[in-house]
């Protein structure tokens, strides 16, 4: 409290007072300086918290990228754990796999080892002798039988070219060319060649032999690798056939001259040049005549008939117009044709084909059809022969023929073969007992001579027949022509259509 | 046939019976005929005679048929052309025979199996091959 004394005194309390409100002033001043650093500091305040509110969010971002990036590392973490022990499953299951197969192959190797050694011994103790090459034809393999019968050591020819070490020759002595040997047609077309020549081997020391060849290829994948061959050496058997073929031409020869004569003979007696005889005298002579015929047919037949069961049967095919000949045959038979007043009738859908035929064997089947049709049809009836070319697959009197085959069918309208007999008719001495009744002087034969001969050379033969009303024969040669059948096999060609 | 001069024909066949029976119906028929009885007596009656036609057996002794005809073919043109009918009783299947009738396409050679033939047949046959 300040006490006032005197008028100085209030001088001075004045003073004083404008001291205190020029300090209050200044301290207004100074706070007014204060108040606006503190708006100033507040506001670079402000600025900061903003600033750190953008930090903040953009860490928030950075954060959340982060997780982001820390759960797909945690899921590659969880796949590459998953695959990793995958793998390692796998691993353990293929090698225990692999360990399996290393044991089977091994087994196989020894089976296949075993199969070889096996093979090998078979080979090389097999009774033929055997060769077998690579593509090129260089041999790989020859058995005990081929070194002997060749006089060759395995050593000399391993690794050599087959055609060009071992010669081979033809029946006319001329060495085979290479290109034309078995071996090398089957490598190049990888099927075996038709082979009805003769050919021959010639050994180390320039002597030869007769073989029979059989060359197989060796396919692997479709494709030709190798091929093998086995030969046989034939000179035995050529020697037997040459024995039996000869056996039967002198028996024929034999059998045939004493007849000859008798049938010589008994024409000059018939003919009337001797003289004349009673009616009597001409009708034993008549006799006598006829009864040797049928000596001769039938000696005739049974040598037929021997030569195909001993297979002392030679097919030497050329080609020939099949057409042509059926012609010929019928142009023999005219005069018996128009005696019986039969009506002829010809049918061919091919005016000329071309066919590897034995015109012996041809000629023999086709005169033993077409005189079986005039014998055994009645007088003024008709015969009608037909030839064409028939389809593989189509059918024909009741079969399907399986190869394209020329065809020739005899039909006539005579007595017919009765159902019971049909079973029969191509048996050896078999005749149908209407047959029997209108010709006695048959042999029986006929038609298993016919069957035979086709039987043997590739061709078929078969028939439909209905008693008294006529039967078709058809005979039917493939279009490869007539070869010598190994077996008969005919069920091949053509089977029953049932 | 010529009219004038008789045709000559030879018959080579070792069968007596067969020769003459031959033999006989062709001098019926107004042939002059000779005979042989083997292939080498044939050859020289052929070469000889000249025969216009020869009937020639196959299987004979001395010498064969086919021996016979082979030489004669290649003996002289004469040789050469002569009609020759070979008449055998062995199957005409026979490689041979019809190796050598095949073969001689240029050569008149025919060829018969005596049996299957009657004598007229063969009368005829070789009337026709002489006309």
């Amino acid at each position: 409290m300040i006490t006032i004394k005197k008028k100085d005194d209030i001088k001075e309390l004045k003073k004083k007072l404008a001291v205190i409100a020029k300090e209050k002033e200044d301290v207004r001043l100074k706070l007014v300086i204060t108040a606006k650093e503190l708006a100033a500091t507040a506001s670079e305040k402000e600025d900061v918290r903003r600033k750190l509110v953008v930090t903040a969010k953009e860490l928030a971002i950075t954060a959340k990228e982060k997780e982001s990036v820390r759960r797909k590392l945690v899921v590659v973490a969880k796949k590459i754990a998953v695959y990793t022990t995958g793998l390692e499953d796998k691993v353990a299951e293929r090698t225990a796999e692999l360990v399996e197969r290393v044991s089977e192959l091994e087994s196989l190797n020894r089976t296949i080892d075993i199969a070889r050694a096996k093979e090998r011994a078979t080979l090389l103790s097999i009774g033929d002798g055997l060769f077998a090459t690579d593509e090129k034809g260089n041999i790989i393999f020859i058995n005990k039988k081929a070194e002997k019968l060749l006089g060759r050591k395995s050593e000399e020819v391993m690794g050599k070219v087959f055609s060009e070490i071992i010669p081979m020759e033809d029946i006319k002595e001329i060495p085979v060319p290479s290109k034309e040997r078995p071996i090398n047609t089957v490598l190049v077309t990888g099927t075996m060649p038709l082979i009805n020549t003769p050919y021959f081997y010639i050994r180390k020391d320039k002597t030869k032999f007769p073989i029979a060849i059989t060359v197989t290829p060796t396919i692997l994948d479709g494709k030709v690798i190798g091929a093998i061959e086995v030969f046989r050496d034939i000179t035995q058997e050529q020697a037997v056939d040459k024995a039996k073929s000869e056996f039967i031409s002198v028996a024929s020869h034999q059998l045939k001259t004493p007849a000859t004569a008798i049938k010589l003979l008994t024409e000059r007696l018939i003919s009337g040049k001797m003289g004349d005889f009673t009616d009597k005298q001409k009708e034993y002579f008549n006799d006598i005549h006829s009864s040797n015929e049928r000596m001769i047919d039938l000696v005739n037949a049974l040598l037929r008939v021997s030569r195909i069961e001993l297979g002392a049967f030679n097919i030497v095919v050329k080609e020939k117009e099949p057409c042509a000949i059926v012609l010929n045959i019928l142009d023999e038979l005219k005069y018996v044709i128009s005696k019986k007043k039969l009506k002829l009738n010809i049918i061919s859908s091919m005016p000329r084909a071309l066919l590897m035929l034995d015109e012996h064997l041809f000629r023999m089947v086709i005169n033993n059809l077409l005189t079986n049709a005039i014998q055994y049809t009645k007088e003024g009836g008709s015969i009608q022969v037909e030839y064409k070319v028939v389809n593989k697959g189509e059918i024909l009197g009741k079969k399907i023929l399986e190869e394209k085959c020329f065809v020739i069918i005899i039909s006539d309208t005579g007595y017919g073969i009765p159902q019971k007999a049909q079973d029969k008719v191509f048996t050896k001495f078999f005749r149908a007992d209407n047959a029997r009744q209108k010709h006695t002087d048959g042999t029986g034969l006929g038609l298993y001579i016919v069957k035979s001969t086709l039987e043997y050379s590739g061709g078929l033969i078969w028939f439909t027949s209905r008693e008294n009303k006529g039967s078709e024969f058809y005979v039917a040669i493939p279009m490869t022509g007539m070869r010598v059948q190994t077996e008969k096999n005919n069920n091949k060609y053509i089977k029953y259509n049932e | 046939m010529n009219k004038n001069k008789k045709n000559i024909i030879l018959i080579v066949e070792d069968e007596v019976i067969i020769s003459k029976t031959y033999a006989e119906e062709l001098r019926d028929e107004g042939f002059i005929v000779f005979t042989a009885g083997n292939g080498k007596d044939g050859l020289k009656i052929a070469l000889l005679k000249k025969p216009d036609l020869i009937l020639l057996d196959i299987l004979m002794p001395v010498m064969d048929g086919l021996t016979m005809m082979d030489k004669l073919r290649k003996k002289n043109i004469y040789g050469k052309n002569v009609p020759i009918v070979l008449l055998s009783n062995l199957s005409s299947s026979e490689e041979k025979i019809m190796k050598t009738v095949t073969n001689t396409k240029n050569e008149p050679t025919s060829y018969f199996v005596k049996s299957d033939w009657d004598l007229d047949d063969v009368v005829a046959k070789i009337k026709q091959l002489l006309s």
